[in-house]
């Protein structure tokens, strides 16, 4: 087991704290800029991804880092979590990691005659865990509960993980040898998967001269408070959502249910975070609305690692990725008013 | 995994927005432009002065055309559907027609009832009866102002229609020019100042309203680029929208449109080719041709409304006087030539001598002639002349048949006097009179020699029984007027003309105007052994009331005569007597007195047999009277030429609205989708392009459809970018922003046209071409509605037929079971 922890988690028995107030929309978009920035300094061309993990946090997902070993999956995670001046901790997943280890536990203190509850490594703002799918199922699946409830039970007892909060886990497709991967439902527990890839020639070139003195991760300031992203959160969920456009969601994971070549498609749930990250994405682009755009731009990287194949489909050669953007090519946008000229079909 | 690439996001416009015009206001300058339109057609209707007698006609034009324009303009400032102020302005056009002329048999004076349309057909029907016989200026007589006040109440609708709904106010100019079409061609003066300034003035200021109305989106869309001189626009851009209001191509529509109008409205106005307008039928391109063959000039110069070329005589001479200018005598069975003698013609103008012996006792008479404007190498003369003087220019006299002959036109502005030569014939002399060709041209007496059996026959039937070469002629003469006159039956009926196959059609038709009476005398006198041929000259003209002081011959009453008295009547040789005038034509010149007979209307009992075998009917024999003043007689069978020409024009109309339709029907989905805000414009942003090859596919997000759209861009500074920008962001806000947001419709107004003129720029001339014809967007909606409803149609036929499959396995295999 291994974990590092970094900045003070307060652990508070749980209640309904008061909501986020939602911040303005000049002082959100300067905001995310700033972030994002800070990001890129560290990540070279990868804003792509930088932007999702932006856009998960703001929607209150958790994001799921899915490449091969080096192409910094762990460094994107980190950098975000510093970015932002908040608890984080990390956990690298190991086949012998208990549960315990993951939520805490109850210790019997001699001096109080009382068992008193010691927190585990979920107890932060930003948890990042480390190929993941090296852990046991039992280690695995107790992290489903923090993530999808934002809460611990211990011994009967229930403590609230402080907010925000986002599990940034990061597994390697490759190694297979002596991994348990992950089983659908925790997979559904992830709002988006993204993958690294490799950099480009000249980001590979910036990374190197970057990296030669010492890690840039140490130069990292925060660039935003944790209340500060709280108020984000708030205004990614004022962010209003059009009748058309919650048609359009749920056409769309429809479609993958009934798609012949998907043996599993979206999830209500899927379809439920898809329309949050839309929401998140409308906000970053600096709109208070959500377009049907967002929708199909988020579904590839909110509903890809849910689906699976068709074993035929399988068999021919294609991806989820691609029968996804069949499926989104394919599904018509609902609108009130202008589309009468198309071709419905 | 990363996102698919979507367009990038519209490029944020500062949100600056101008003074925002009321989209549902009062649309004054639509309505403006029809109004404009209507006082263009008015004023071109003022030079219909000269066409109609007096000024009493224009109040009730006024009244119909202006209530007309006023409902179509009342429609518009409501913004009603595209349609319907034009439907409005057609009930109101027949409802102000009803009141104006109609009122008594209408209900509440104005709603025409059965009564009504009785009435107008009535009317219709009398005026044309009248008018028909009526010289221009003709009388404004009901039926002729009802006609002319609908034609131009139409007018205005189709105009406006043209420039308001079609948005062509440059080709609107047509309904105004076609009005002063008609007086264009039928007087010789032309429309008249008055009239066109008024309607060039009235057109031009619709124009300018129209592209006002133009230039208020444009300067809209200017205020929200942000540039506030309009000098400071690019200058391709400012090039491009200066020629917007009228491109070349309008022009040259423009021009089209003119000669189309010209050439349909004769056939659209009944009445035009008959009567008051009979010039129309026929334009005389190259002017008042009396040229060497008379003949060409004859009929057009007796359909002509004016009198052109008017000769002034006196005369001494008891009888009417014929002015005669040239005979034709050969016939080759297709035309009728003059002669063609030059070289035998005599100068001494003071000696004229015909080469035939007379026997009968001479009158002389003296006649004076002032030719005035008329233009022939021939001077008038009465026949025979024995002597001429006071001529200018060099004339000779044809020994044959004495017609004096000079240079081309050299008759212009002669003052001469005759001294005319004739036998006093009268028929017991005539009936003793021998007819044969001696001492005269060989060629008065060839027929040719296929000669239909039908002339033959009318010859030998008509003339059976007579005992002498004059009674011959009589009975000739007399079957003849039994026919009727008609200078456009000929015409409609397509046998106009000198010809053995006309003189056939002729004697069919019983209806023709002095050339084929005459021929047909002539040619058929051949047929029973008199030497005939035609002469070519007035008829007796009328009275001035003036009288002109000859010396040495006393005070003589003055007569004139002008184009539309041009005449031919046969002349028939009698030996002893020389050439002997007849008249067989109906209801011009005189009948002589040598040529009358007890029973004019064919009392012959050889006539009412010949007419069994011929045609069942024969017309009544009109009186003869002074051709200056036709009676009024029996229509020629007028009614059955006018149909197929209808047919055909209505057929063309229909072509010409069948080409014109989609077109049509885009224009008006246009304007439609963009008076319904964002949502229409945005539809409208589809519409282009479907047209321009860019259809919209049901998965596009408006801004990846708007994206694609990107390809329009020209170097013009981004002003496509802009506008597709600004269209997307107000369209997106509309559709899925919160509820509330009030769209700036005049940017996305703005942003249409200017994507609209992009998307034009884009493609090639023929591409526009075929756009313009049929835009595909046009039915895009039924053909996609048409496309669903075959697709539900085939999935039932399938599911129908995977359960009637089953059902027959379920069925055939039951016995195993």
């Amino acid at each position: 087991m291994d974990v590092h922890r970094t900045g003070v988690t307060a652990i508070t028995p749980l209640r309904a704290g008061p909501p986020p107030q939602p911040m303005p929309p000049t002082r959100f978009r300067a905001t995310c800029e700033r972030i994002l920035a800070s990001v890129d300094r560290v990540i070279d061309g990868k804003a792509d991804a930088s932007r999702t993990a932006l856009t998960v946090l703001l929607a209150q997902g958790h994001l799921l880092v899915e490449d091969v070993p080096g192409v910094g999956k762990t460094m994107l995670a980190k950098t975000l979590a510093r970015t932002i001046d908040c608890s984080v901790s990390r956990i690298q997943f190991t086949p012998d990691l208990l549960p315990s280890d993951v939520t805490g536990v109850s210790i019997y203190n001699q001096a109080t005659r009382q068992f008193e509850f010691r927190p585990g490594a979920v107890f932060a703002n930003i948890v990042i865990g480390d190929e993941i799918n090296r852990a046991s199922a039992k280690t695995q699946s107790a992290l489903l509960e923090c993530m999808e409830e934002h809460q611990v039970t211990v011994d009967g007892t229930s403590y609230a993980m402080s907010e925000p909060f986002m599990v940034i886990a990061t597994q390697n497709p490759i190694e297979m040898e002596g991994t348990y991967p992950l089983p659908e439902a925790q997979r559904d527990r992830f709002m988006a998967r993204i993958s690294m890839g490799y950099p480009d020639e000249a980001a590979e070139a910036l990374m190197l001269e970057s990296h030669q003195s010492e890690s840039p991760l140490l130069s990292v300031q925060p660039a935003a408070e944790a209340s500060e992203v709280l108020g984000m959160i708030g205004t990614v969920k004022s962010v209003y959502v059009s009748d058309p456009v919650k048609e359009f969601t749920v056409a769309l994971g429809r479609a993958t249910r009934s798609s012949e070549r998907l043996r599993l498609g979206a999830s209500p749930r899927a379809v439920l975070q898809l329309l949050r990250a839309s929401k998140a994405r409308a906000a970053l682009d600096g709109r208070d609305f959500v377009l049907p755009d967002d929708v199909a731009a988020m579904a590839p990287t909110v509903l890809t690692h849910r689906l699976i194949l068709d074993r035929r489909a399988a068999g021919a050669g294609l991806t989820a990725g691609g029968v996804l953007d069949a499926i989104i090519a394919a599904v018509p946008i609902p609108s009130d008013g202008a589309a009468r000229l198309r071709r419905q079909d | 995994m990363t996102a698919p690439p979507r367009p990038a996001p519209a490029r944020p416009v500062p949100p600056r927005r101008g003074p925002r015009w009321n989209p549902r206001g009062l649309a004054w300058k639509p309505a403006a432009v029809g109004m404009f339109l209507a006082v263009s057609i008015v004023g071109a209707s003022v030079s219909y002065d000269g066409v109609l007698r007096g000024w009493a006609w224009l109040y009730p034009i006024v009244v119909v055309v202006f209530a007309t324009a006023a409902a179509i303009a009342v429609g518009r400032l409501a913004r009603l559907p595209v349609v319907v102020p034009s439907a409005v302005g057609l009930v109101v056009w027949a409802f102000s027609l009803t009141f104006m002329f109609l009122r008594d048999t209408a209900l509440l004076g104005v709603i025409p009832t059965a009564h009504t349309l009785e009435a107008a057909r009535e009317a219709l029907d009398e005026a044309w009866n009248t008018v028909a016989y009526e010289a221009v200026p003709a009388g404004p007589n009901v039926g002729v102002v009802a006609l002319l006040a609908g034609a131009l109440g139409l007018t205005a609708i189709v105009g406006e229609a043209i420039a308001v709904p079609c948005r062509l106010p440059a080709i609107a100019g047509v309904a105004p020019l076609s009005v002063l079409a008609v007086p264009a061609l039928l007087k010789p003066s032309g429309p008249g100042a008055w009239g066109f300034a008024a309607a060039a003035a009235a057109y031009l200021a619709a124009l300018a309203v129209a592209r006002a109305d133009g230039a208020s989106d444009r300067t809209s869309r200017e205020r929200r680029a942000g540039s506030p001189e309009p000098g400071l626009a690019p200058a391709p851009f400012r090039a491009r929208r200066a020629g917007s209001a009228v491109s070349p191509t309008g022009v040259v529509a423009i021009v089209a449109a003119i000669v189309a109008g010209s050439l349909v409205l004769p056939v659209l106005i009944p009445g035009f080719e008959r009567g008051a307008f009979p010039e129309g039928s026929r334009l005389k391109y190259f002017g008042q041709n009396v040229g060497l063959n008379p003949f060409i000039s004859l009929g057009s110069d007796l359909r002509s409304a004016q009198g052109v070329g008017i000769i002034r005589y006196a005369t001494d001479s008891t009888k009417p006087v014929y002015l005669q200018t040239v005979t034709v005598d050969s016939f080759d069975g297709t035309t009728w030539g003059p002669d063609n003698r030059d070289d035998t013609r005599q100068g001494n103008l003071t000696a004229i001598t015909p080469g035939t012996a007379q026997t009968a006792p001479l009158v002389t008479t003296t006649t004076v002639i002032s030719t005035g404007s008329f233009t022939s190498p021939y001077l008038p003369t009465p026949y025979a002349p024995a002597s001429i003087t006071g001529v200018r220019g060099h004339f000779g006299w044809d020994p044959l048949n004495l017609s004096l002959k000079g240079e081309p036109g050299a008759s212009l502005d002669q003052d001469y006097v005759v001294r005319s030569v004739m036998p006093d014939v009268t028929p017991d002399v005539l009936d003793k009179a021998r007819s044969s060709a001696r001492g005269i041209g060989r060629e008065n007496g060839i027929v040719p020699s296929a000669i239909p059996s039908l002339v033959r026959t009318t010859a030998e039937t008509v003339t059976k029984g007579a005992a002498s070469q004059y009674a011959k002629a009589i009975a000739l003469q007399t079957y003849l007027r039994t026919f009727t006159y008609s200078e456009q039956a000929p015409v409609n009926e397509g046998y106009d003309g000198t010809g053995m196959d006309v003189l056939e059609k002729f004697l069919e038709k019983k209806s023709g105007y002095c050339i084929h009476f005459s021929a047909a005398m002539a040619v058929m006198a051949r047929l029973v052994g008199i030497p005939s041929r035609i002469a070519v000259g007035f008829a007796p003209g009328h009275p001035t009331g003036g009288s002109v002081a000859v010396s040495g011959v006393g005070v003589l009453p003055e007569f004139e005569v002008d184009a539309r008295d041009a005449h031919a009547w046969p002349e028939l040789y009698f030996e002893g007597l020389g050439w002997i005038p007849f008249e067989p034509t109906p209801s011009r010149g005189v009948l002589p007195a040598y040529a009358q007979t007890d029973s004019p209307s064919g009392g012959s009992t050889n006539l009412d047999n010949l007419n069994d075998g011929l045609r069942p009917s024969v017309g009544p024999t009109p009186a003869s009277s002074p051709s200056a003043a036709p009676a009024p007689q029996v229509a020629a069978p007028g009614e059955a030429p006018w149909e197929p020409a209808a047919a055909l024009a209505a057929g063309v109309l229909a072509l010409a609205a069948l080409l014109v339709l989609p077109a049509a029907v885009r224009a008006a989905q246009r304007r439609r989708r963009l008076a319904q805000g964002v949502d229409g414009a945005w539809e409208e942003l589809e519409a282009i392009g479907l047209d321009h090859g860019i259809p919209p596919s049901p998965s596009d997000t408006p801004r990846a459809y708007a994206g694609r759209l990107a390809a329009w861009e020209a170097d013009d500074g981004g002003t496509v970018h802009e506008a597709l920008a600004t269209l997307t962001r107000e369209y997106e806000r509309h559709e899925y922003g919160r509820p509330g947001y009030r769209a700036d419709e005049d940017a996305a107004r703005a942003a249409i046209s200017t994507l609209s003129r992009a998307s034009r720029a884009a493609s090639s001339p023929a591409a526009r071409a075929r756009i313009a014809a049929l835009p595909p967007s046009a039915f895009a909606r039924p053909r996609n509605a048409l496309g669903r409803a075959s697709q539900r149609a085939r999935r039932a036929l399938r599911e129908l037929a995977a359960r009637g499959g089953r059902l027959w396995r379920g069925l055939r295999n039951r016995p195993h079971r």
